[in-house]
């Protein structure tokens, strides 16, 4: 990541939440306005966030995988599906049924990790050829088995949809407070307050994404393991030579970003709405592997570009509050669907690689022959 | 370790690959402190064997003795912890890695008094980089550890590779092919380089087709045909005429001898009014031919031009 990224990403961030805050400033603070941006940007940036970390550890060791959407899907249907069949059960703590759903995601992400590192470490296979495979079987095992379990009858759940066990809950983080008690008594600056904490109320895997991306920087720059990874990914042949194991390292790192999709995928059902409904990662896995190549597979470069899909998204959701402030002139922005269409507009813009080229592994997707 | 006590021991080596049998009962030893040349055509199995004894490649059969233990090699692990290292001819370097990163990398706590197998154990960079300091400096080498090897020229890239082995503490070093990718005056620092290892009790296989070098370097010569050891040679009686002639099998002449060549002047009026007589030909029968095969058959223009052309004269 290089300066002219980083300033690329601010200018567009700063576009984006500047058309809010021009809306809807002479209805409400700007500062507030800015402070409810951050906090949906951070919210939704989660799925993207996550599914670039998948897209990073695979790639870095030198498997492609174009398949995080479909571990995303898969995760958020096997964790759906988990949480509320325990949920049946363990009916007096929806928390725990909850847990173990993100547990079954994080599972079941990893599984689809290792049939992409199967496909294309042992067999072979072609890469996104692997990939694509992924994304079709996790559309086609999600659509068939809700349709199965739950609008058939006969079905195990006999046509209705039990009770879901509710959503991960906010985690407080009390800066919110803190910044309110230095307020005194103006209630402007109260009101500021009250916004700014509201970045920091976020629920558990927003801010476990957030914490992800750090630890995996760490990971991949400061610790043996990431050496091992990084050089796996750039030359293979070398990291062979000195006793290190090609393919076992790929697979672990593989099952590591299958997992992490898993793990954006129980976002989708866990932390965003309590329920499943086909296709409902709706080209996140998509977006994020753009994310990844702007950032240019680094973990801070790829969370910044998705910062810049989840403000796009944040500014769909910011709108809708302001629908009756947008000036004539601007009367498009009133269609949800073209607001809608920004994260993928930005997609195509970014991936046109206006700004500089990026520089995949040496090694990305060629399987390594002794 | 006395003088002249044999190091490394290779006992009938042997190695098929599929439709070519490389390494055929092979024997080799080499001896301490000494540079050990191996010589031989392209395919005569050279790099076979060495990376059969840096376990890269797993024999069919034969045994492998370093310092008189034998050797069980699956792996490269196995051939760096029993002290061999190898040079390769194309490098075994990340050039997106500092010389640092690429000197750690597979044995990044290897060198501590108490290693940390732990995968997610912080890598040490200074700890390192001061070591390859202290390691360029003791055989004067000349190595910066901050350096991105990708910004590095060739021949430093192999002192970086010579690093590499002397970090993980071989006293066997194999050089494949080393001076292949040199300019002459590189490979005389790479000479010598050899004569500091060598008197520092670091034994060498030398692995080359070059004669000049392997007469300037060796203290003892084993040349290899077609995957067999067709025998050894020493360095200060051997000719360049006889090795060539081990290597290929028969005579081998050197020089060419030659008178020299017959100069004609290029433009003789003779010449000329050849060249002249065939384009000329050449362009009438282009022609004729054109329009006697091509749709333009039959058409008065084409008659009238062969008629005039051709037929009338």
């Amino acid at each position: 990541m290089d300066w002219r990224r980083f300033s690329f990403i601010g200018l567009i961030i700063i576009i984006l939440f500047g058309v809010v805050v021009m809306i809807g400033g002479a209805h409400t603070p700007p500062l507030v306005i800015i402070a409810s941006m951050l906090a949906t940007t951070l919210t939704v940036v989660t799925p993207l966030a996550l599914g670039s970390l998948s897209g990073i550890f695979c790639e870095r060791s030198g498997v492609v995988n174009i398949g995080i959407e479909g571990m995303m899907l898969t995760a958020a249907f096997f964790g759906w599906l988990t949480a509320i069949y325990m949920n049946t059960i363990l009916e007096f703590a929806p928390m725990l049924s909850l847990i173990l759903g993100v547990v079954a995601a994080i599972f079941s992400g990893g599984l689809m990790g290792l049939l992409h590192a199967w496909l294309s470490i042992t067999f072979k296979v072609d890469q996104i050829i692997g990939g694509t495979v992924i994304n079709i079987l996790a559309v086609g095992i999600t659509g068939f088995l809700n349709r199965q379990l739950f609008f058939e009858k006969g079905s195990i759940f006999g046509g209705n949809v039990p009770h879901a066990p509710g959503l991960l809950p906010v985690i407080h983080i009390p800066v919110g407070d803190a910044l309110a008690a230095v307020c005194g008594g103006s209630q402007g600056c109260l009101d500021v307050a009250v916004a700014l904490g509201k970045i920091f109320d976020q629920k558990p895997i927003a801010i476990a994404a957030v914490l992800l991306v750090i630890i995996s920087h760490y990971v991949l720059t400061y610790t043996r393991w990431g050496l091992r990874t990084r050089a796996v990914g750039e030359h293979p042949k070398a990291a062979d030579t000195v006793g290190i194991n090609v393919n076992q390292t790929r697979y672990i790192n593989v099952v590591i970003g299958g997992m992490m999709a898993g793990l954006a995928g129980a976002y989708f059902t866990l932390e965003s709405v309590p329920s499943f409904e086909p296709l409902m990662t709706n080209g996140r896995g998509f977006i994020s592997l753009a994310a990844m190549i702007f950032g240019n597979w680094t973990p801070f470069g790829a969370w910044a570009a998705a910062l810049v899909f989840g403000a796009a998204q944040a500014l769909q959701i910011n709108l809708q509050f302001f629908r009756d402030f947008i000036p004539p002139q601007w009367a498009f922005l009133q269609q949800s669907y073209i607001v809608g269409l920004a994260p993928y507009l930005l997609t195509m813009l970014i991936l046109t690689g206006i700004i500089g080229k990026t520089t995949p592994p040496a090694a990305d997707g060629v399987p390594y022959e002794k | 370790m006395t003088e002249n006590s044999v190091v490394l021991e290779a006992k009938g080596i042997t190695k098929q690959f599929p439709g070519v049998l490389a390494n055929d009962d092979v024997n080799f030893t080499l001896r301490h402190g000494e540079v050990h040349a191996l010589l031989g055509e392209n395919g005569a199995g050279k790099s076979t064997l060495m990376n059969i004894l840096y376990g890269l490649y797993r024999a069919d059969a034969g045994e492998i003795t370093v310092n008189g233990v034998p050797l069980l090699l699956s792996s490269s692990k196995e051939a760096i912890r029993s002290g061999i290292g190898m040079v390769h001819q194309h490098f075994m370097l990340v050039p997106v890695f500092t010389v640092t990163e690429n000197i750690m990398l597979g044995a990044e706590t290897d060198h501590r008094a108490h290693p940390n197998e732990f995968p997610l154990a912080k890598l040490d960079r200074k700890e390192v980089s001061a070591r390859v300091r202290e390691l360029s400096r003791q055989y004067g080498l000349d190595i910066d550890p901050d350096t991105l090897v990708g910004d590095l020229p060739v021949g430093v890239q192999q002192r970086v590779e010579i690093v590499k082995a002397l970090y993980r503490k071989a006293n066997i070093l194999i050089l494949d092919e080393p001076t292949a990718v040199l300019t002459p005056q590189e490979a005389d620092d790479l000479f010598q380089i050899m004569r500091e290892l060598t008197k520092r009790g670091v034994s060498i296989i030398f692995i080359t087709h070059k004669l000049r070098e392997v007469l300037a370097i060796a203290d003892r010569i084993t040349v290899m045909r077609a995957g067999k050891v067709v025998g050894t040679a020493n360095p200060h009686e051997a000719t360049e005429q006889q090795l060539a002639a081990m290597m290929v099998g028969r005579e081998v002449i050197l020089t060419v001898d030659k008178t020299d060549a017959n100069f004609r002047k290029p433009f003789s009026p003779l010449t000329i009014c050849a060249s002249v007589i065939c384009v000329t030909w050449s362009l009438c029968a282009a022609s004729l031919l054109t329009c006697a095969l091509g749709k333009f058959w039959g058409s008065p223009e084409c008659r009238a031009t062969v008629k005039r052309n051709w037929l009338r004269r």
